[in-house]
């Protein structure tokens, strides 16, 4: 209960300090989360407008978006799935794992975690080199000739957006988690402090949470 | 269920490690059955049951993975929020695709004092007509489409909605060749493209096939297509065209007076007269073609984005029509509420001409 009383008071265990701003150590979590939170509600309007543009495309030229779907490699876009949604049990046990002051499995898990977005990101490379060397490309580059459909780089245009945006933040992502790994390996972060690693879960389950939706709609039905 | 740990003022829920597995392995026969699903054909139901599964496993992720459910009221509200506010915006700009006017390909009257023959052997693009087709452009179509079909012509930078670039191979109302004839024989309503019925049916159609060859990927004729056009499209009534039209119907068809090529800009009554030739300088956009009323071209930016319909003049009854001093008073002003801004340049005799020319609208049948 001292912290109520000494504001600026390191977190025992940790050099964190609670800037004296914060009435304690929880409050200062409390308002942490609500800023990611928010940033992750402008993350979701972000590709809303994405999703949207699929929505009207997809309703305009409905035989465009079957026939290129077709062309989408679902075998690779279900294990990317599988890939993304695993790393994402593991951040959430490193999260846990933190609440609970094992460092160690913390760390490993973190590990895990990174490990899956690479492969993630090394399936969307192979994917992505296919395509380019199809010619299946946005509109403007398209060359592919296979799709009867009309404006078939509509499709690609979208889908180059969509998975290049998302993979974007997969990069971003890692870059966080190594970051945050870093210093778990560091020891700054216990059960009493712990929140960068509960913010970038937060921020990948919602990486995870838009692959989750655009899994099906680019590659399953198109 | 959640054991909750107090550590002096801090209190988070620690969930046990078996759950998140459990919501794993959930997440994963999810997956497994959003892609089997895929697999049959279940008509709209595939997205309907896509969403749904989508919808489960995320909620999954934000419930669990993100503990959503274990959070404060308030970060729960801020979330549900986001989802609420993209559920409007897409719901709102998707209804534009419930209530935009569909195509109805009409048939074209000239088919019927033409005979059939004649479009379903014009509808077939050969490389006279192509030909035929980019001289016509050369000289109707170039001041907005551009030179080489890209839209950008010296008249499209006032244009909105910009004249079509040929080379994307997007088309409002379709690009076959009935469709693309269809289009530039009635224009298309609320843009600056008009009507160019004016032209013979050779002509258009040479001009649908032009345009046509900017961009490969352009659909051809389905039966449907040329089942709206009111045309036959059997092989038989094909073949029977493969006939050359006769060189003095041909001829004929020339000379009539009513297939003249008129420029573009010009009306078509007394195309030669000088209050013709002022009308077509200033009046032509947005009043069309011999004061009949036409789509007023937006600027740029302009908002809200608008455009009026001007009234035909066909028969009007008003002030203006009466006297040339209400006219001119009326044209030279700006007139308050509507699109018509202020003409100042206009010498005496200009005046009086485009006067008559006006009044002579409003009397035409």
């Amino acid at each position: 209960m001292s912290d109520d009383h000494d504001h600026s008071a390191v977190i025992p265990g940790t050099h964190h300090v609670v800037p004296h701003h914060f009435a304690s150590a929880f409050a200062e979590f409390d308002a942490s989360k609500f800023g990611m939170w928010l940033f992750l509600v402008t993350e979701i309007l972000l590709f809303g407008g994405l999703f949207c543009a699929y929505c009207i495309f997809r309703g305009l030229y409905p035989e465009t978006f079957h026939e290129a779907h077709l062309e989408l490699n679902k075998t690779l876009g279900a294990l990317n799935t599988v890939v993304l949604l695993f790393s994402s049990l593991t951040m959430a046990l490193a999260v846990n794992y933190a609440q609970r002051n094992d460092r160690k499995k913390s760390f490993w898990m973190l590990v895990v975690t990174l490990l899956c977005a690479l492969t993630f990101l090394c399936v969307k490379y192979v994917e992505y080199s296919h395509k380019f060397h199809e010619g299946l490309l946005t509109a403007g580059f398209y060359k592919f000739q296979g799709i009867k459909a009309p404006n078939p780089g509509l499709f690609f245009s979208l889908y180059f957006m969509m998975t290049g945006l998302h993979g974007i933040h997969v990069l971003i992502g890692m870059s966080i988690i190594t970051w945050v790994l870093i210093r778990t390996k560091k020891g700054d972060f216990n059960s009493k402090y712990f929140t960068p690693v509960e913010l970038t879960g937060l921020y990948w389950h919602l990486v995870d949470l838009i692959w989750i939706f655009l899994f099906p709609l680019l590659y399953l039905i198109g | 269920m959640s054991e909750k740990h107090d550590h002096d003022d801090h209190e988070h829920h620690i969930l046990p490690v078996s759950l998140y597995v459990k919501v794993f392995v959930g997440l994963i026969i999810l997956t497994g059955l959003t892609v089997l699903t895929s697999m049959f054909d279940f008509g709209i139901m595939n997205i309907v049951i896509a969403m749904g599964i989508a919808i489960l496993k995320s909620c999954l992720v934000v419930f669990f993975f993100m503990q959503l459910k274990f959070d404060e009221l308030g970060n729960k509200v801020t979330f549900s929020a986001a989802f609420a506010f993209l559920a409007i915006f897409i719901l709102l700009t998707s209804s534009d695709l419930f209530f935009r006017r569909k195509f109805e390909p009409v048939k074209v009257e000239e088919s019927a004092n033409q005979g059939e023959t004649d479009q379903n052997k014009l509808r077939i693009a050969t490389p006279e007509l192509i030909a035929k087709g980019k001289q016509i452009f050369q000289v109707q179509c170039v001041s907005c489409h551009g030179p080489d079909g890209f839209g950008d012509g010296p008249a499209a930078a006032a244009l909105n909605p910009k004249p079509r670039n040929y080379h994307t191979g997007v088309w409002r109302f379709g690009g076959t060749p009935t469709r693309i004839f269809h289009t530039i024989t009635v224009g298309s309503p609320g843009t600056g493209m008009a009507s160019y019925s004016n032209l013979s049916v050779e002509d258009r159609y040479a001009l649908a096939h032009y345009v046509r060859t900017f961009n490969d990927h352009n659909p051809s004729d389905t039966p449907e297509d040329l089942k709206a056009a009111g045309l036959t499209g059997d092989k038989k009534a094909v073949i029977a065209e493969e006939k050359p039209i006769p060189i003095e119907m041909a001829m004929e068809k020339i000379e009539q007076p009513d297939q003249v090529m008129i420029p573009m800009g010009v009306s078509a009554m007394h195309p030669d007269s000088q209050g013709a030739k002022i009308y077509g300088q200033k009046c032509v956009t947005c009043h069309g073609m011999n004061g009949v009323g036409a789509q007023v071209p937006m600027n740029e930016g302009q908002y809200p984005r608008v455009s009026p319909m001007t009234k035909s003049w066909t028969g009007l009854q008003a002030d203006w029509v009466n006297s040339q001093n209400a006219f001119v008073s009326l044209v030279s002003n700006h007139f308050p509420g509507s699109s018509l801004a202020g003409v100042a340049d206009l010498t005496k005799d200009e005046w009086s001409q485009i006067y008559s020319y006006a009044k002579e609208l409003t009397q035409a049948k």
